[in-house]
């Protein structure tokens, strides 16, 4: 199992111009939207792939099964995604194929958990946890790379 | 619970007093209506006055109110430059507190809006000198959230409002009406606003607090000058004391 990467918040806590109601505001995404680190690793003798977040408060998780090979784990209440396990069985032998299916697995796993949320509210948000999650796999795609190795 | 004694022990003298004593008829006439109606009418005084205490009553025990000041305290001078520190009144943070109902507030005629319709009520604020606040503001998944604070809470997101007009007794109603809009509240808030001591801020930030991952409140951090300095160090502060937050408000 590998280590925890600690994720910077600096990376993530720009500020952007936005319009809300009319009105001209900057926006930064919510603090607990920021995980504290996130790991990826193979099981041991399985050829399950984790792909792990951390956040700094802990919530009542759920786990749901989008498709035969792959399952979500995320908060209750926040609708944050903690984790994504994908099954690498019928995966292609290539690594770079590889690679393509594993991220494309990822996203829809997690645009799975954004569209249900997106259910669950009355009104649009300026933001969500969704994009801060895709930018943080984003910028660290050497953790899936690492774990496709092993 | 003082308010309830003494109503409880007035109520309870009239009750005592003999009719034919009391000189002024109007009084007489008073009391003899409280006797007669008295077996009922005096615990359902004392009963209602004790429910709008409670209603009115912020939220949290002495307890929780000391522990979250000291939090909130130390939370501002992380945020606020060394030289605003010096000046708590003018540049302050709020904690305000989600709660779908408040009838006190829902019933005022300040508002007037269904008491049902969700609320953000300030908890505790820094400082010593202006910690008394009674500005809540509406805030629901209707379109009717006001202030930064109230869209902070719906958005899940920090807004950073800087800039703002300066609101004093010389401000033009332009002035009035672009801080209303920019600060999501309406120009008759701002028009109140101008009439007190302090001046209305001239910038703010709304962090939205969780707790269990569920929308808990906001931390409103408000300034006088046109722009916070330390913005950019707002969310990365919150994120580090965001553990001893969570743990604190889990009790409440």
């Amino acid at each position: 199992m590998s280590d925890w990467v600690a994720v910077d918040p600096s990376e993530f806590t720009t500020w952007e111009k936005k319009r809300l109601n009319g009105v001209m505001v900057n926006v930064s995404v919510s603090p607990y939207d920021i995980p504290e680190a996130v790991r990826a690793f193979r099981a041991p003798n399985s050829n399950w792939f984790h792909i792990q977040l951390k956040y700094s408060i802990p919530e009542a998780l759920t786990l749901e099964k989008i498709s035969s090979d792959m399952e979500v784990v995320y908060g209750i209440n926040s609708r944050r995604v903690q984790e994504i396990r994908i099954d690498l069985t019928h995966f292609p032998h290539q690594e770079q194929a590889a690679l393509q299916k594993l991220q494309h697995a990822v996203w829809t796993a997690i645009d799975y958990v954004a569209n249900q949320s997106r259910r669950s509210v009355t009104q649009s948000r300026l933001g969500d946890s969704f994009s801060v999650t895709k930018d943080i796999l984003t910028s660290r795609r050497n953790l899936f790379e690492e774990a496709t190795e092993s | 619970m003082v308010g309830v004694t003494v109503v409880g022990t007035s109520v309870t003298s009239v009750l005592k007093v003999d009719s034919k004593e009391v000189q002024l008829s109007l009084a007489r006439t008073a009391v003899t209506y409280m006797q007669t109606v008295g077996w009922w009418t005096a615990p359902a005084c004392i009963a209602l006055l004790a429910i709008l205490q409670s209603l009115t009553k912020p939220s949290g025990s002495e307890a929780f109110r000391g522990w979250a000041r000291d939090i909130i305290n130390e939370l501002r001078d992380d945020v606020f430059e060394e030289e605003d520190k010096k000046a708590p009144a003018l540049h302050r943070l709020t904690l305000f507190q989600y709660r779908k109902w408040s009838w006190a507030l829902g019933l005022s005629i300040r508002y007037w809006r269904w008491p049902g319709s969700g609320w953000l009520i300030p908890v505790e604020r820094s400082g010593d000198v202006t910690r008394r606040t009674n500005s809540a503001f509406p805030a629901g998944d209707d379109n009717r959230t006001a202030g930064v604070v109230g869209q902070a809470w719906a958005q899940k997101v920090c807004i950073y409002v800087p800039n703002l007009p300066s609101i004093d007794p010389k401000c033009d109603e332009a002035a009035i009406k672009l801080y209303a809009q920019e600060t999501f509240v309406s120009a008759k808030w701002v028009r109140k606003q101008k009439r007190r001591t302090r001046p209305p801020s001239r910038s703010y930030c709304g962090v939205p607090v969780e707790v269990d991952g569920r929308r808990w409140g906001v931390l409103l951090f408000d300034s006088c000058h046109p722009e916070m300095i330390e913005k950019a160090k707002i969310v990365r502060k919150c994120i580090g004391k965001s553990k001893e937050l969570a743990k604190m408000l889990k009790n409440v």
